[in-house]
C-alpha cells in the first residue's frame, strides 16, 4: 500500500474501488426483479403446458402441492404467476439480505485486520 | 503485481464468497423447505417426485434427515454456482461512484453466466442419469420435452437442453438485472 499512499490519483481509485466493492444489493428491488422473473416463468410453463397437453396436467400440477389454488388451467396462469412472484420476491429479498450481510461480516473484518497490522510494529517503538 | 491487483483480487474473492454463500442459503433452504413441507403433509406416496433426487444427490430422500442432507447438499451446489454467477465487479453494469448507494447488475453477463450455469447443470444431471441407465432412465426428467422440444435424457438430449436453458437464462437474467437496475434507479431519484 506504500505506493499508493504517495500516488494520490491511485490512491483515490483504490478507495473508489473499495467504496464500490462493499455497496450492498437493494433488498426489495431484487425481490422485485425475482419475483417478475419467476412470475413471467411460471406463467409461461402453465401456458406451455395447456397449449401442448391440455389434456395431462402431470407434472406441472405437482407445484400444486407448494402452492394452494395452483392449477393446470388458464385460472392457473394468474394463481401461478402470483404465487411465482410472491416466491421469487422472498427468494430476492433473502438473497440480497444474504449477500449483504456477509460483505459486511468481510467489511469488519477486513478493517479489524488492517487495523492490527498498522499497530503492530507498536511494540517496536516502546 | 500492484497494490491495486491486490485489492481488486481481494475484493472479487470476498464478492464472489458472499455470492456463493446467498446462493447457498437460498438453494439449500428451498430444499430443505420443500422437503419439510412434503414430510409435515405426509400420505402414502409422500414425496414421491421430490425423492427421486437421490439419484443425482446419494443420500438424499424425503425425510425429516433428507431435509439437512437436502439443506448441505443444496448449501454445497449453490455456493460454487454463486461463486459462478456474481459478478467479477460488483458495479459491473455501469459506474457511478456519486451518489451511487446501490449495487447494478450487468444484464448481459449476468444473463450468459445464469444460462451457461443451468446449462451445465441440466447437461451433467442429464448425463448422469443417461449413464447411470435403468429401465427407464430420466423418466421424470423427460417431462421437460413438453416445455424443450426435442430434449429427452442421453447425450444428444443434454447438448439441445443446454442450448434452451443457455437461451432462457440468458433472457432470465437479462429480465431480473433490467427491473431490478430500473427499480433501483426509481427508489435512489
Amino acid at each position: 500500500m506504500a505506493d499508493a499512499q504517495h500516488d494520490p490519483r491511485q490512491e483515490q481509485a483504490l478507495e473508489e474501488e473499495l467504496e464500490l466493492a462493499f455497496t450492498p444489493l437493494h433488498k426489495f428491488c431484487l425481490g422485485l426483479a425475482v419475483g417478475v422473473a419467476a412470475a413471467v416463468v411460471l406463467a409461461a410453463l402453465t401456458v406451455v403446458h395447456l397449449l401442448r397437453s391440455p389434456d395431462e396436467p402431470y407434472p406441472l400440477v405437482l407445484l400444486a402441492q407448494y402452492m394452494p389454488g395452483y392449477a393446470v388451467s388458464w385460472g392457473g396462469v394468474v394463481v401461478g404467476a402470483a404465487w411465482g412472484f410472491f416466491s421469487g420476491f422472498i427468494v430476492g429479498w433473502f438473497f440480497a439480505f444474504a449477500r449483504n450481510v456477509v460483505m459486511a461480516i468481510a467489511k469488519v473484518v477486513l478493517r479489524a485486520k488492517a487495523e492490527l497490522a498498522e499497530s503492530r510494529g507498536f511494540l517496536d517503538h516502546i | 503485481m500492484s497494490d491495486q491487483d491486490v485489492v481488486h483480487g481481494t475484493l472479487s474473492r470476498i464478492n464472489a464468497r458472499a455470492w456463493g454463500i446467498a446462493t447457498g442459503l437460498v438453494l439449500g433452504g428451498g430444499l430443505c423447505l420443500a422437503t419439510i413441507i412434503l414430510v409435515m403433509k405426509g400420505g402414502p406416496d409422500m414425496g414421491q417426485h421430490l425423492g427421486r433426487l437421490t439419484n443425482v444427490l446419494p443420500g438424499y430422500s424425503v425425510s425429516w434427515l433428507g431435509a439437512f442432507v437436502g439443506l448441505v447438499y443444496g448449501f454445497v451446489i449453490g455456493y460454487g454456482l454463486g461463486r459462478l454467477i456474481g459478478p467479477r465487479s460488483p458495479l459491473s453494469g455501469k459506474r457511478e461512484p456519486s451518489g451511487t448507494t446501490h449495487v447494478r447488475l450487468n444484464g448481459k453477463a449476468w444473463g450468459l453466466t445464469l444460462g451457461a450455469a443451468a446449462g451445465i447443470a441440466l447437461f451433467a444431471v442429464t448425463n448422469l442419469l443417461d449413464v447411470k441407465g435403468g429401465e427407464h432412465p430420466g423418466e421424470f426428467l423427460s417431462n421437460l420435452h413438453l416445455y424443450l422440444p426435442g430434449y429427452r435424457v442421453d447425450f444428444v438430449g443434454s447438448l439441445i437442453g443446454f442450448a434452451y436453458l443457455l437461451a432462457i437464462g440468458f433472457v432470465l437474467g437479462e429480465l431480473v438485472a433490467g427491473v431490478y437496475n430500473r427499480a433501483v434507479e426509481r427508489a435512489e431519484s
